[in-house]
């Protein structure tokens, strides 16, 4: 959706891990070249080591960028199996690799929008409302986490995004309800940018079916620049590569009932 | 460029190479705009993603698996056809500076026949051709074209009647008797084997308690099958005349020495390059290295040096 920006395999330096409970964290790596080039809804291909060495995890891991700046690019980590538990055990000053910035962006913001990320799904959302701070006054951002555990990442997403609604599944953080259910009650007629599990953001284009709605969508990826074919999502012009063509997909064009 | 010593430079199957590694099919960034220069600085040539006569959607599902140094695909060749291809990603990449292999799979004759006489119209724009015999050959219950002798005769037959320029046939592992479709394959016109494709595996998602893949097989890459394509590539090589190009598991510049020792002439990277597109380059420096340690000056002095002494 945005105009292509190169991508190159950089260096990637800890310089900073701050962990938010329940196997979440915020982790800051030096990788200049990348952190220059990136903007809000690109990714990278994190490895955890410095050279492809050891091949066990094999594949590097599709992570968005939460945040790019003075050199540094910025992750949100939720450890969800082997990988990111490997990525979540890294020392401060441990030498990595990453790829990117990868895939599409979200396009620069036109008039209001609302932002709705499902838990972890915050991420790219994040380094949109900071990158276009601007006009950030007229993002609204939506919040959904499962339960109260989650809430040393909710103050940390709160100390960097304005007029943030917080909605959890049990009700113990914010209104009870979830994402979707928030972005139902505050919609009003804005574009919606969009990141979380499929199953919510299909509910979500269900339930606000004439929303200008741009998603950002997740899978399984081996090589992050568009030569495998293996990320693809069904659209109405034929499978689509989530990673080259992706991640951020118009809603209208993804074959929702397919995916 | 290479005109120092030790050269990189290695002729495979009609092609002059400035170095010995080649881009495996379907690995490198599909768009135009990464074939050239800095990119492919290390790489001997490009292999397209596989062309067929009509566009393919691929395969719904699921279509990658990390497994132990492993990955299992079942992308199912998908594509834009042979006229999309011609039309339009032909002109962006014949153009840049690395000999381009456009990848064609074999579906069934007549189509294979069409894709090559369409292709034989833009020769100028592509240094060699290799076949996919790993497909199923639908007439004969699915089984893979290059499975067995007989079929692959048919296919590189058919191929080498319509395509004059390099042929260079890629086996499927899978083979009931690779030394005879290889022998076979070198009888029909071949120039080069690729030895050789992704092994068929499988995986089961256990919590959901079914397979992984709707198609439930898919083909494995990657470290794991690294020493299953050597021992391929060595037994391969010893009973052909036409060159052999190593392909399965490469990853570093140990394994083109023993692919080299094994009897190859030249190796594919795949997988490898998932996990960082700079390999070939930093590669290229440590097998310079390993050459001079050695005292080889040429990419062709190591072709076979193994198996030659018995030391496999």
């Amino acid at each position: 959706m945005q105009s292509e920006i190169e991508f190159c395999d950089e260096g990637a330096i800890l310089s900073a891990k701050e962990p938010l409970g329940d196997g979440l964290a915020h982790l800051t790596f030096q990788a200049p070249r990348i952190a220059k080039a990136a903007r809000p809804g690109q990714f990278v291909m994190f490895y955890p080591l410095s050279e492809a060495r050891s091949h066990d995890p094999l594949l590097g891991r599709p992570m968005a960028i939460a945040g790019a700046s003075g050199g540094a690019v910025e992750i949100c980590l939720s450890v969800a199996g082997r990988g990111t538990e490997i990525i979540y055990s890294l020392p401060i000053g441990a030498r990595c690799r990453m790829r990117g910035p990868l895939g599409s962006g979200f396009s620069a913001p036109r008039d209001k929008i609302m932002l709705v990320g499902g838990g972890i799904g915050v991420a790219p959302l994040i380094f949109a409302h900071v990158f276009y701070g601007a006009s950030a006054s007229s993002m609204r951002f939506v919040m959904g986490i499962p339960h109260k555990g989650w809430g040393s990442f909710v103050n940390w997403v709160g100390r960097r995004v304005q007029a943030l609604h917080v909605w959890s599944d049990d009700g113990s953080i914010g209104e009870k309800g979830s994402a979707v259910d928030a972005a139902c009650a505050l919609y009003s007629g804005e574009e919606i940018w969009t990141c979380g599990p499929v199953t919510m953001l299909r509910s979500l284009v269900r339930r606000i079916p004439d929303a200008r709605i741009s998603a950002s969508l997740e899978r399984r990826m081996a090589c992050g620049y568009g030569g495998c074919h293996g990320c693809v999502v069904p659209t109405a012009n034929g499978p689509k590569r989530v990673c080259r063509d992706g991640p951020v997909f118009n809603a209208e064009e993804v074959r929702w009932d397919e995916l | 460029m290479n005109s120092e010593r030790p050269s990189l430079q290695c002729r495979v199957g009609g092609l002059n190479l400035r170095s010995p590694i080649i881009a495996a099919s379907g690995t490198w960034p599909h768009d135009p705009s990464f074939w050239r220069g800095e990119l492919t600085a290390g790489l001997g040539a490009i292999c397209t993603k596989g062309i067929t006569r009509n566009r393919r959607e691929g395969n719904r599902g699921i279509r990658l698996w990390e497994t132990p140094c492993g990955l299992l695909n079942s992308i199912g060749l998908q594509n834009s056809g042979v006229e999309a291809f011609i039309s339009g990603e032909l002109p962006e990449i014949s153009s840049r500076d690395v000999p381009l292999i456009a990848n064609v799979a074999v579906e069934d004759l007549p189509s294979l026949a069409e894709v090559l006489a369409l292709l034989a119209s833009v020769k100028d724009q592509i240094d060699a051709i290799e076949l996919n015999i790993s497909c199923p050959n639908v007439d004969e219950g699915g089984i893979a074209w290059g499975s067995n002798p007989e079929s692959t005769a048919k296919a590189v037959a058919c191929a080498r009647s319509l395509w004059s320029g390099p042929l260079w046939v890629k086996l499927t592992p899978h083979a009931c008797d690779i030394v005879k479709v290889a022998t076979n394959a070198q009888e029909c016109g071949a120039d080069a084997l690729v030895v050789a494709n992704t092994w068929l595996g499988m995986a089961v998602d256990v919590e959901n308690e079914i397979p992984v893949f709707d198609r439930v097989v898919a083909g494995l890459s990657g470290p794991a099958v690294f020493p299953l394509a050597l021992r391929l590539v060595w037994e391969v090589a010893s009973c052909v005349s036409i060159p052999v190009i190593g392909c399965g598991g490469v990853a570093e510049a140990r394994d083109i020495v023993a692919m080299l020792f094994a009897g190859a002439s030249a190796v594919e990277m795949g997988t490898a390059l998932f996990l960082d597109l700079n390999l070939p380059a930093k590669i290229t420096l440590i097998l310079k290295e390993y050459m001079r340690r050695h005292d080889y000056a040429s990419i062709e002095e190591m072709v076979g040096v193994a198996s030659h002494t018995g030391g496999m």
